[in-house]
């Protein structure tokens, strides 16, 4: 399974020193990132840790985000939006989205430039998968049974990442604040990610409300198989 | 993940450099040039020099003695 074009999400996951600072800088940079190939840029904000963030661009080719890291313009607005220490950076496409009901449907088509839908809670870890097939065979029974659904999941993103073909970020689509609190208690999303968890320096999982940034919905292709 | 932003230096990449026997982040900079810019992502490099177990004395034998770099 490779998805070998199509928009390239960059995110990272740090903690802010002033978290009104972080949203004015992700509400200020629009005019030129568009010129840079930004389709979309987006934040959430940790419902454990208001200091705590989320955050990431897409953009339209990986040559496009590499330049955006690369020539300083990443490091320039991380510093502006008062991060201190800067995090790991995951770079990789959208390889699709796992609807989650009781007939569970899986988008191979068509994947938002938007991240996760623009999903106004989501829950997010990036992980390890030894084998994705088997992996994504599991999040597909997993979304057929009531437990996702009544823990108000509603779709599941997968991304991979571009370095490393075992590394992914998987987000959740989550119903509410409420729900989202409690995610990282539901048992079945332990055995599908958290124990997955191989990749070191990130925290297990992202529990978060959108900012303003964000929520555009135009569609890109990518694909699933 | 990328470890180093202004170099586009991976994890994978900084745990190599550490595996063979860098030990501070000045070895891992002269090794693949990360922290060597805005030099942020160097406690992020310390973390994973601590976390990482000194390697074994064959490793380190088979790889080039590791420079001091600019950090």
């Amino acid at each position: 399974m490779t998805s070998v074009d199509g928009p390239v999400v960059v995110a990272a996951g740090y903690t802010v020193l002033d978290p009104q600072r972080w949203r004015k800088a992700l509400d200020s940079q629009a005019q030129d990132l568009a010129s840079r190939g930004v389709l979309n840029r987006w934040g959430y904000q940790s419902l454990a840790n208001q200091d705590y963030v989320c955050a990431g661009v897409v953009v339209d080719t990986l040559a496009q985000a590499l330049a955006l890291l690369q020539d300083g313009e990443a490091a320039r607005w991380l510093a502006d939006a008062g991060v201190d220490e800067f995090p790991p950076f995951f770079v990789g496409r959208c390889v699709g989205s796992v609807e989650v009901g009781e007939l569970p449907v899986v988008d191979r088509g068509t994947a938002s430039t938007t991240f996760a839908g623009a999903a106004k809670h989501i829950a997010v870890t990036i992980h390890s998968v030894s084998d994705f097939g088997r992996w994504l065979g599991a999040i597909r029974a997993a979304a057929a049974t009531a437990t996702l659904a009544d823990a108000g999941v509603r779709r599941i993103w997968i991304y991979r990442a571009v370095d490393d073909p075992t590394e992914f970020l998987t987000a959740l689509e989550l119903g509410s604040a409420e729900l989202a609190r409690a995610i990282p208690r539901v048992p079945m999303l332990e055995a599908l990610l958290i124990d997955e968890i191989r990749v070191a320096y990130h925290p297990g999982v992202f529990v978060g409300r959108r900012t303003r940034a964000g929520g555009e919905a135009a569609k890109r292709h990518c694909q699933l198989d | 993940m990328y470890v180093c932003i202004c170099f586009a230096v991976t994890t994978a990449d900084v745990q190599v450099v550490i595996d063979r026997g860098a030990r501070t982040t000045k070895q891992v900079a002269a090794r693949c040039a990360a922290g060597t810019s805005c030099g942020k992502c160097c406690r992020l490099i310390r973390r994973m020099i601590d976390d990482s177990p000194e390697p074994a004395p064959a490793i380190i034998a088979q790889d080039r003695p590791v420079e001091e770099g600019r950090g």
